[in-house]
């Protein structure tokens, strides 16, 4: 489950790689372009097999591929399942595990459509013929039918065709063309007959979970409408298949999520908005009828990023960030959560369990990119099965450490520092600090792409996790409100304070960079210090009057800073005093902006702002934009693009 | 010449004010939205050499396909007798005669949506000849003097093209809008045979010539040997402003500024060659003002000017013997064609109740087409003889509109802080009742720099039409009584205006007939600020239409086409990103003021609007919305200022219509 916030950053910015050690050769840009991701591992039922989406660059055309790979968890041997189906993804094993299910686009009309593999020999079969596209989807226990959700097609579509498609805007983000549409549940035989729909109306279906055992019932969370912006006005509900009726499990909108019904089909586990920290998901554990709901990770009070039952039915695996680990928790449903050895390994989505309990999932480590791993039981080591990302493996790289420190409030924080290929203990070294986004994100100790070439030239890079980072619970996350900037940037400004101790930082050449929050961040601290050298400030919140009124994520300001700018003087100038731009006139560092043209999430407009506030200060500036929709790109070429420019900016102020 | 003033808001003026109209006769079916779908547009009249022919554009809707479609009509002067002479070309713009009047050029593409480029049709008869070729489309072109090639500006290639092939196709922004997704390339001058061939590179470098939105055009010298056109220093679209006039030797292949330290538009020249007629700002900005100067082409010595004539100037053109220029500017409420000697006092044409639209042309002989507005009808095609009083109308494309009762139009006057006398416009509904009360509506102009006329409107004809009085008032900046003005709203641009709407508003109120409980006010672009602002200043509106409203001078200044320079026009100083700068540019920004705002509210945009971004209706949106004011926002999903297209334009005309019928009761 994710918090649609800001939360991609820390995973586009920390891309995970990894090399292995005995490799001299340091990184220049280019290499990472062989970087495999791995994601959606499914085990099989009978645990022999896992089944998961690969996916690799292509530079020429600009795009990525993705293909199903079965792995074997004896031999470790790989066969690619498909081919041609750039974008599959989504594998789900049917229950008996004869057959695996997945999304692709169709060949003629490229809208995605839910597939079915007989896993003995044979075509797969295109089981939906949607218009809209299948959101996701849910085999039923029985393995003859499926659940899966479709967008609406526009109510007025023939008007729009007519084109009278002027729409009204409600909470949507600057670049809206058109009104949002709810996603519903329909149902389809697995042999592609029969398709219904199920649920209607102008909430909008947000993820399935899964099926009761009966096949009758379906848990899923249901939005209140389908603009993304009301993301916490989420609710769980259980939908009766046959009547189409649905009872909210969860009744007040609470940002529910990741709905899951325990193996014996007695107990429903979800996320749930910690009851005094709006950035922290609990899980709740109910009874299937709603009754006996209550907070089991309290004590843990770690944000939940996945939610896996065991196989038993009396715990639930959680996936959270812990101090700079992305840790896994078993938690009892009565009892105090465990956390589950891993090794060095941090793990990246969620798990995929086996009847056994065998348990696959996608792994990074400090020195070692994405890989698929399986732990055969809970007391054994994880295993790594895959070897993709080996041609990353001969390079040096730098070695990662965590770096701690107290803040004035008393809270015990933490960030990674990595270090230059060949430090040499007793020299200084120039330091590039990288913010992550979010907030509700964190830095954690594994092999990246940008920290690791900063490294291969010579830099120590720091990543803070400050207030609002999602790492040390919920107060922590929650201390950042509603000084949603200033608060966290003399997180930054501590972190950085114990990193100049350990007497390795050359301090007169100091970079800082960040991406969206990380942003944020950045045009604030050159605002506020005059320590830097260059700053690289990408996709920034540099003015939150205007972004409150511009992204996507309509419920962020009033969560983290409070009621509307518009409502009082007081709100207006709480807004004003966060806001970089307010302080725009005492930059004095050069440097680089960088932004999307279409991005929803923190408008472009606010990066024009930031850049005409420093040329009218005289302050050495560039502005780069990138002509393509969303919060970072999402091609390859453009994401080569962006760490370019952003190491290069750096690299020759900081050389 | 086009027009040269800098009329930069005015896309709702024209928009609104544009082809639309109807005589009075037979009253009987009121005006509908749908029915203007009917209205046929007439435009770029171009007259022939010899003063026998008149060629126009033609326009019709084709409501179906959501699209203007366009055609050439050559039009006999003695006879009347016109007939179409382009056929199944997806559009037709820009006719051009060649200088002996045996050929016409003009600009077209063979498919819609493919470059356009331009072609030359015999006249004697046979097809047209595409004689350009131009990868990006041909921007403006002009005949050379003795007919045998065509001078066309186009834009550059790419200098990275190949990186953007490979997706590498990041860019530097520097004073683009907020809507650019890519760097603009310099426009330049390359050469053409008229009788096809291959084009030739004229001019290069970083510098260009005005394009898009700004684009200007070109003019050859009376010998052929140079070409006159604007230079701004590089492709951005802002620093169109910046432009200077140069001459181009064919010869040397060497460019000299014309009026050195001079910044004005395109240019005009005098028959002999001698002359030319450039607009220049008054003041410091061309946003402001514009006047005519009539320079020596040789050493930009000045003959003569139009600032006696006092007005900011549309168009222009030298009549034969170079001793007078035909000047079309606004003038109180209306349209007028002034012949202004180079040197002497300015005398106004007297064409009756006809108004003079600029972009008109004029024969060898001193005969002028021009397009002719009135009070009763959409525009027509008219013609002035040499010597004559009377203008002769040409066509009857809009006879139609006899069928439907059409309000009357009357100015109004009332005084203004300042001592000027203001004045503005007054649509009735037809079969108004003396002593009965109507809900009045306000429909404020854009631009600033800007002039609601008292010609035809469809938008105000429908609203009249529906039971209300239309009051069209011409605030300071309106470009219609002078520099004096014009100039006032500097330093004022939102506060001195709004104060001028209300004056005129309590003049409309005297006159006794408005039902005062059901006000409403309304505009687009600079008439969407000013409603934004006179909602949150005043309380007396029943419901208010704010469209492409300038609701934040910061982000406008920011994130507009027209930016920054745009800004320091009107809030002269410091500019908005110091500390004095932002104090003035928010206390002249209605967003400043939105929480005082009570008055039911819809806000209209165009999504891709980049001369008033959307973005600062989103900020109205939620200002209305978070102090739960009843507010409405319908945007359309566009790229413009204003929808551009009939289906477009037709949804943002209703709906601002239909919030006034559902509020003004």
């Amino acid at each position: 489950m994710k918090r649609p916030a800001f939360a991609l950053l820390a995973a586009l910015v920390a891309l995970p790689l990894a090399a292995p050690a005995a490799a001299p050769k340091p990184f220049e840009l280019e290499d990472f372009r062989s970087a495999v991701s791995l994601s959606a591992p499914q085990i099989a039922p009978d645990g022999k097999h896992v089944v998961l989406v690969v996916r690799r660059a292509d530079f020429k055309k600009d795009t990525y591929a993705n293909e199903l790979v079965l792995v074997d968890t004896r031999t470790r041997a790989e066969r690619v399942l498909t081919r041609g189906r750039d974008d599959v993804g989504e594998p789900r094993w049917s229950p008996s595990g004869d057959r695996l299910a997945f999304t692709a686009s169709d060949g003629d009309h490229k809208i995605a459509q839910l597939f079915v593999m007989p896993m003995d020999g044979g075509d797969a079969l295109r089981v939906t013929e949607t218009k809209e596209g299948v959101g996701t989807y849910r085999w039923r226990p029985d393995g003859r039918a499926f659940a899966f959700t479709m967008r609406d097609p526009a109510p007025d579509k023939k008007e729009i065709d007519a084109h009278q498609d002027a729409f009204d805007v409600g909470d949507d983000h600057w670049a809206t063309k058109a009104a949002p549409l709810p996603a519903h549940v329909w149902t389809v035989d697995a042999d592609g007959k029969h398709a219904k729909r199920i649920t209607s109306g102008t909430f909008s279906v947000g993820e399935l979970g899964d099926f009761t055992r009966d096949g009758k019932r379906l848990v899923y969370t249901q939005r209140a409408d389908s603009h993304f912006g009301h993301y916490r006005d989420t609710r769980i509900g259980v939908l009766d298949l046959a009547s189409g009726r649905t009872t909210l499990i969860a009744p007040v909108a609470v940002h529910a999520a990741s709905p899951n019904i325990s193996p014996d089909g007695t107990k429903l586990a979800y996320g749930i908005e910690d009851p005094k920290s709006f950035s922290q998901t609990d899980l709740a554990i109910a009874n299937l009828d709603g009754s006996g709901s209550r907070i089991a990770s309290a004590k843990l009070d770690r944000n939940l990023q996945s939610a896996v039952w065991r196989a038993d039915g009396r715990a639930v695996y959680i996936g959270a960030n812990d101090r700079t680990r992305a840790a896994l928790f078993v938690q009892p449903i009565d009892g105090a959560a465990q956390r589950v050895h891993l090794g060095v390994v941090n793990l990246s989505g969620e798990v995929s369990i086996a009847r056994d309990g065998a348990m696959a999932f996608i792994g990074t480590t400090p020195a070692r990119a994405s890989e698929l791993y399986l732990k055969r039981a809970l007391a054994a080591a994880p295993e790594r099965l895959t070897g993709y990302n080996d041609a990353l493996a001969i390079h040096a790289i730098g070695i990662s450490k965590t770096i701690e420190w107290t803040s004035a409030d008393h809270y015990h924080l933490d960030g990674v520092l990595t270090y230059p290929i060949g430090f040499t203990p007793g020299k200084t070294y120039p330091l590039v600090l990288d913010i992550h986004g979010g907030p509700t994100a964190t830095s954690t100790d594994s092999f990246s792409a940008l920290p690791q070439l900063f490294a291969s030239h010579g830099y120590l890079v720091f990543q803070p996790n400050y207030r609002g980072s999602d790492n040390l619970g919920g107060a922590f996350a929650q201390a950042t409100v509603p000084h949603i900037t200033s608060a966290p940037a003399q997180d930054c400004m501590d972190g950085l304070a114990a990193v100049e101790k350990l007497g390795i930082v050359d301090t007169k050449r100091i970079g800082v960079s960040g991406w969206s929050e990380g942003g944020l961040m950045t045009s604030w601290l050159i605002g506020h210090w005059h320590v830097w050298k260059a700053a690289v400030s990408g996709a920034a919140v540099n003015d939150w009057v205007a972004y409150s009124a511009l992204t996507d994520a309509s419920e962020f300001t009033p969560n983290f800073i409070g009621g509307s700018p518009w409502t009082s003087d007081a709100q207006m100038k709480l807004f004003e005093a966060e806001s970089p731009l307010t302080y725009a006139g005492a930059v004095t560092t050069p440097t680089l902006i960088l932004s999307d043209t279409g991005d929803q999430r923190v408008p472009t407009p606010l990066s024009y702002a930031f850049y005409h506030a420093l040329l009218t200060k005289g302050t050495e500036v560039q502005f780069v934009a990138f002509p393509t929709a969303g919060h970072f790109p999402s091609d390859p070429v453009k994401r080569e693009d962006v760490n370019r420019r952003w190491f290069a900016w750096l690299d020759s102020h900081l050389r | 010449m086009k027009r040269s003033s800098r009329v930069l808001f005015a896309i709702a003026a024209s928009a609104m004010l544009g082809s639309l109209v109807a005589p009075a006769g037979a009253q009987s079916k009121p005006l509908t939205f749908e029915d203007l779908r009917r209205v046929v547009g007439v435009g770029s009249p171009q007259i022939s050499p010899d003063g026998k022919r008149v060629v126009y554009v033609r326009s019709t809707i084709d409501w179906k396909n959501d699209r203007s479609d366009t055609e050439l009509v050559l039009v006999d002067i003695a006879s009347g007798a016109a007939r179409t002479i382009t056929h199944e070309r997806p559009t037709v713009f820009a006719p051009h005669w060649s200088p002996s009047g045996d050929r016409l050029a003009f600009e077209s593409s063979s498919e819609r949506g493919k470059p356009v480029q331009v072609y030359v049709m015999p006249m004697s008869g046979g097809d047209a000849i595409k004689v350009t070729d131009a990868k990006a489309g041909v921007q403006s072109f002009a005949w050379r003097p003795d007919g045998g090639a065509i001078a066309y500006v186009t834009s550059d290639e790419a200098v990275n093209k190949k990186q953007i092939d490979e997706h590498n196709d990041a860019f530097v922004v520097t004073d683009e809008d907020f809507l650019v997704r890519e760097k603009v390339t310099p426009s330049h001058i390359w050469l053409a045979p008229a009788a096809g061939g291959p084009a030739k590179r004229i001019t290069s470098g970083s510098w260009s010539i005005p394009s898009g939105l700004f684009a200007a055009g070109i003019a050859w010298t009376p010998d052929g040997s140079g070409l006159l056109y604007a230079q701004q220093p590089d492709a951005v679209a802002a620093h169109f402003i910046r432009a200077q006039l140069m001459l181009h030797d064919l010869a040397t292949n060497t460019d000299r500024a014309v009026a050195s330290g001079r910044v004005g538009g395109e240019p005009v020249i005098s028959h002999d060659g001698k002359s030319i007629a450039l607009s220049m700002p008054r003041h410091a900005s061309p946003y402001l003002q514009n006047d005519l100067h009539v320079l020596a082409l040789g050493d930009a010595k000045e003959a003569g000017n139009s600032l006696a004539l006092d007005r900011n100037v549309h168009w222009s053109a030298f009549m034969p013997g170079d001793k007078t220029l035909a000047v079309a500017t606004a003038d109180g409420v209306r349209n007028v064609l002034w012949m202004q000697p180079v040197t002497g006092a300015p005398k106004k044409v007297d064409l009756g109740d006809i108004d003079f639209a600029p972009g008109a042309s004029v024969a060898d002989d001193g005969g002028i087409a021009f397009i002719g507005q009135s009070t009763k009808a959409p525009p027509e095609l008219y013609y002035l003889a040499p010597g004559a009083s009377a203008p002769r109308k040409l066509t009857s494309e809009n006879v139609w509109i006899a069928d439907y009762s059409v309000g009357k139009t009357e100015s109004i006057a009332w005084d203004v802080a300042g001592g000027f006398q203001a004045d503005g416009v007054l649509t009735y509904p037809p079969g108004f009742t003396a002593g009965k009360k109507y809900p009045l509506a306000l429909v404020i102009h854009g631009g600033p720099v800007s002039t609601s006329t008292q010609n035809f409107s469809g938008q105000a004809q429908v609203m009249a039409a529906r039971g209300m009085v239309v009051f069209q008032p011409n605030y300071r900046g309106s470009d219609n009584l002078g520099d004096a003005y014009l100039n006032a709203i500097v330093g004022h641009v939102t506060s001195g205006p709004a104060a001028d709407n209300l004056a005129g508003l309590a003049a409309v109120e005297k006159l006794g007939f408005v039902d005062e409980k059901n006000i409403g006010v309304s505009g687009w672009s600079g008439g969407g600020l000013q409603t934004s602002w006179l909602i949150g200043h005043a309380h007396m509106w029943k419901a208010a239409v704010s469209g492409a409203a300038v609701n934040d001078w910061i982000a406008q200044s920011t994130l507009a086409d027209i930016n920054m320079d745009f800004g320091a026009a009107f809030i002269p100083g410091p500019g908005p990103y110091t500390a004095e700068g932002r104090k003035a540019y928010l206390a002249e920004s209605p967003i400043t003021y939105a929480r005082d705002i009570t008055t039911p509210t819809l806000i209209l945009s165009d999504t891709g609007d980049q001369r008033v971004p959307i973005v600062q209706s989103y900020a109205l949106y939620h200002a209305l919305k978070d102090n739960h004011v009843p507010v409405r926002f319908t945007a359309f999903p566009r790229a413009g200022h204003f929808p551009g297209d009939p289906v477009g334009r037709e949804m943002a005309y209703r709906a601002w219509a239909d919030w006034f019928s559902e509020y003004l009761k």
